[in-house]
């Protein structure tokens, strides 16, 4: 009788491993599912800051800002100097 | 009792040997559907439960040749509704109309019908989705879709073109390289519980996968935005219908900038009728840049050289029953003077010499009458007709430009040939398509072809200098420290059949520094308006903007003295004042302090203006030392030009290698030095 209800208790055991694993694969899945999503909204993020990014940088925007706000022009030929030889740069 | 009890005893063993079969029945039925028939089993139910989901592929990039982008995707928000949730449509359409801009009425009707899906607007501005959110109308939900976006408006928008609703490209690169930009639609399969939440199985592929390439082309953001300013600022000021620039590196054949007039903003739906590439879809009667080509021809051929001489017959000349003129009465010109006063009996009697077949080969060698095979939608071949059709004056004409037509592409590519040292290199936009598992390819070019000698190329960019020169035809497009190589075309533009003394093409190609070519630029303008309407009055002075700001941008050092205050070169100037500046040096011309990038910081104006002063006072210094100036608080430009005026050797010593910010630190300290001593200075940011 001990014997049968080790075997019993056995099987009962090991069935509700079985299920625990199952669930324990399910959560992972959910978890994978949410990762990915979170990933997926993420990179679209980056995407939408990256296209910002690309606005901030226009051109249009950068030289508007320079002339108008900072009142920086470009240098007269006059002012480009070539470096002899002998100056060491970094 | 005893018979009692072991009935009792069998009750119970038949009781427990019948549970015992029950559980092994079931033990053994989940056995078969866990594990036996598993398989089977786990993909009948998949049939019920797994879903197809769609994986749109993902627009790539288009990028400009340092990776700025040009065109990005992303998802923005689009709103849809369930209009039988929607207990007041009338309302809705009320409050939606007031955030979206949308029409009441429209929106109410689209809102009443007994549908379960209608798009209310798709692809909104965040604020706007924001908006709608905030209301919490019932059966009003969003989606995301994705959306084209251009970060930098109109740059170089006719040439990259746009995508529709739909993500396909419609024009200009988005249709050239729609293949490789739209990617592969897929699907997965996937799961989706009853609340709609993804859980992962097997078999999900990466999204990377399913996206669109990336591509690069070989357009400059900066030196495009420079030559679309400067373009829309000469078409403005003499209210040309259209005008056209484009840049390229003779030395590859790289657009590096292509821009058109008008243009427009790809990420507004509406679009100017007339905004197109005009740089490949537009041709032109060339007028007298085509000389270029004749007197390269001929050169090439050895029929003339530069100092060969023709009578150009005091401006008229009779082509059968025809006659040519000159704009001004000239006698006998040398091959250099003819393209420099721009004479068309010069350049007929030039290419009379070289011959009428040697000249219809040499403009089929610099591609004329053919696409250039740049690779973007709708380019023109231009107009080249069969050297037998060309009869005496035809060829006569074309000598100087008439009878022919050309796309300005094929034109800068031409030049850029003989900029080039006489090989030509196809005009290439596209540097590459980057997929997107990193895999790089590199669209097909022709390969380089030699069309005329090197020798002939140089004397022919010799000749073309003189166009800037005092008398030649444009003065307007000298850059002062870059020699210009260029030529001014003017020409009719033919109406009803006639040429319309009102309706002229005016431009302007050329080369820069022509002693070695870096940029070769073409500007033309489609029917200035005013007084002015000559290639060297309106489009040469654009080419000079343009090349200007490009040499500066590159990084491109005067090729010639610049003058400054009294036609001495700068940098011999600044040394010059420097007491030990050796006497056969060139005499000192004095800086001018006002534009001295200071800014408003008195204190360092203040010192700017003691390293100045230290200067002025060093003359009793003995020969072999110098002053070492005080750089601290200086920047990198100032510690230059006072390292120059002192002449002190300056070395960085930067511990991030960039000299940036401001100097902190010199050894030695200012003062009395041997002469050659370097001044080491440390840059960086203040602590404070």
């Amino acid at each position: 009788m001990g014997v049968w209800a080790f075997v019993l208790a056995l099987v009962t055991a090991g069935a509700l491993a079985h299920v625990a694993i199952r669930l324990r694969g399910i959560q992972v899945a959910y978890d994978m599912g949410h990762e990915r999503r979170a990933n997926t909204e993420l990179e679209e993020r980056r995407r939408s800051l990256t296209i910002e990014i690309g606005m901030l940088k226009d051109p249009g925007r950068v030289i508007g800002v320079a002339h108008d706000q900072l009142h920086m022009g470009p240098p007269a030929p006059a002012d480009v100097i070539k470096l002899r030889p002998g100056v060491v740069l970094p | 009792m005893i018979a009692a009890s072991r009935w009792t005893q069998v009750r119970i063993a038949l009781c427990g040997a019948t549970f015992v079969g029950l559980f092994l029945a079931v033990g053994k039925r989940a056995y078969t559907l866990q594990v036996g028939d598993a398989d089977r089993l786990r993909a009948m139910a998949e049939e019920q439960y797994l879903r197809e989901i769609e994986l749109p592929p993902r627009r790539g990039r288009i990028l400009d040749r340092n990776g700025a982008d040009l065109a990005s995707t992303a998802d923005v928000d689009s709103i849809y509704c369930n209009p039988r949730q929607l207990p007041d449509p009338g309302e809705a359409a009320r409050r939606l109309s007031l955030v979206l801009g949308m029409d009441r009425a429209d929106l109410e009707k689209k809102l009443s019908q007994r549908r379960f899906f209608a798009w209310i607007k798709r692809r909104v501005t965040p604020e706007e989705a924001a908006a709608v959110r905030a209301m919490k109308l019932p059966g009003v939900a969003m989606t995301r879709e994705p959306r084209r976006f251009y970060p930098n408006r109109t740059l170089a928008a006719t040439v990259m073109g746009r995508a529709g609703a739909d993500g396909g490209g419609l024009d200009g690169v988005e249709l050239a390289l729609d293949k490789a930009l739209r990617g592969t639609p897929s699907s997965v399969q996937g799961i989706r519980d009853a609340l709609g939440r993804e859980i992962a199985v097997d078999g999900m592929v990466d999204a990377p996968s399913t996206a669109g390439s990336d591509v690069v082309l070989t357009l400059d953001r900066y030196l495009t935005f420079i030559t679309e300013r400067a373009l829309a600022a000469g078409a403005a000021e003499h209210h040309a219908k259209g005008a056209i620039s484009i840049m390229m590196d003779p030395r590859t054949g790289e657009v590096l900038a292509m821009a058109s007039v008008p243009t427009f903003n790809p990420n507004e739906s509406t679009a100017e009728a007339e905004a197109r590439n005009r740089a490949i879809t537009d041709t032109y009667e060339p007028g007298s840049t085509m000389k270029t080509f004749t007197i390269a021809a001929a050169l090439d051929a050895g029929a003339v050289r530069p100092d060969s001489t023709f009578d150009c017959m005091m401006g008229r000349m009779m082509v059968g029953k025809y006659s040519i003129h000159d704009t001004h009465p000239h006698g006998t010109l040398t091959v250099a003077e003819v393209f420099k006063f721009s004479s068309n009996i010069g350049a007929t009697k030039i290419a009379r010499r070289l011959g009428r077949d040697a000249f219809a080969a040499a403009l089929q060698r610099f591609g004329f009458g053919r696409p250039t095979g740049i690779g973007l939608p709708g380019e023109r071949s231009g107009v080249v007709r069969p050297v037998e059709k060309w009869g005496d004056i035809g060829f006569a004409n074309i000598s100087f430009g008439q009878g022919i037509a050309v796309t300005p592409l094929q034109m800068i590519a031409g030049v850029s040939a003989i900029a080039g040292g006489g090989i030509y290199r196809q005009p290439r936009i596209v540097a590459r398509v980057v997929g997107p598992d990193g895999t790089v390819e590199t669209p097909a070019v022709a390969p380089d072809r030699r069309v005329m000698s090197a020798a002939a190329a140089r004397s022919m960019l010799g000749i073309m200098r003189g166009v800037t020169d005092p008398g030649g035809t444009a003065r307007a497009a000298a850059i002062e420290g870059y020699p210009v190589a260029g030529k001014t075309g003017t020409a009719q533009k033919v109406a009803n059949g006639h040429y319309d003394a009102s309706k002229w093409i005016a431009s302007f190609v050329g080369a820069v520094p022509a002693d070695d070519p870096r940029v070769a630029i073409i500007v033309v303008l489609d029917e200035p308006q005013g007084h002015l309407h000559q290639g060297g009055q309106v489009a040469a002075p654009i080419f000079k903007e343009i090349a200007e700001q490009a040499m500066r941008y590159l990084h491109v050092p005067p090729s010639t003295p610049v003058a400054s205050n009294g036609n001495a070169d700068h940098e011999e100037a600044a040394a010059a004042k420097a007491p030990s500046s050796p006497p056969d040096e060139a005499p000192a011309t004095d800086l001018p302090l006002d534009d001295d990038g200071l800014g408003e910081d008195p204190a360092l104006a203040e010192k700017w203006d003691e390293v100045a002063g230290a200067e002025g006072g060093r003359g009793g210094e003995a020969p072999d030392a110098v002053q070492v100036p005080d750089f601290t608080g200086m920047s990198l430009g100032q510690a230059i030009h006072a390292a120059h005026r002192s002449g002190v050797e300056l070395a960085f010593d930067d511990p991030e290698g960039q000299a940036t910010g401001i100097a902190l630190r010199q050894r030695p300290a200012p003062g009395p030095a041997p002469r050659g001593v370097v001044c080491r200075v440390a840059f960086g940011r203040r602590a404070d």
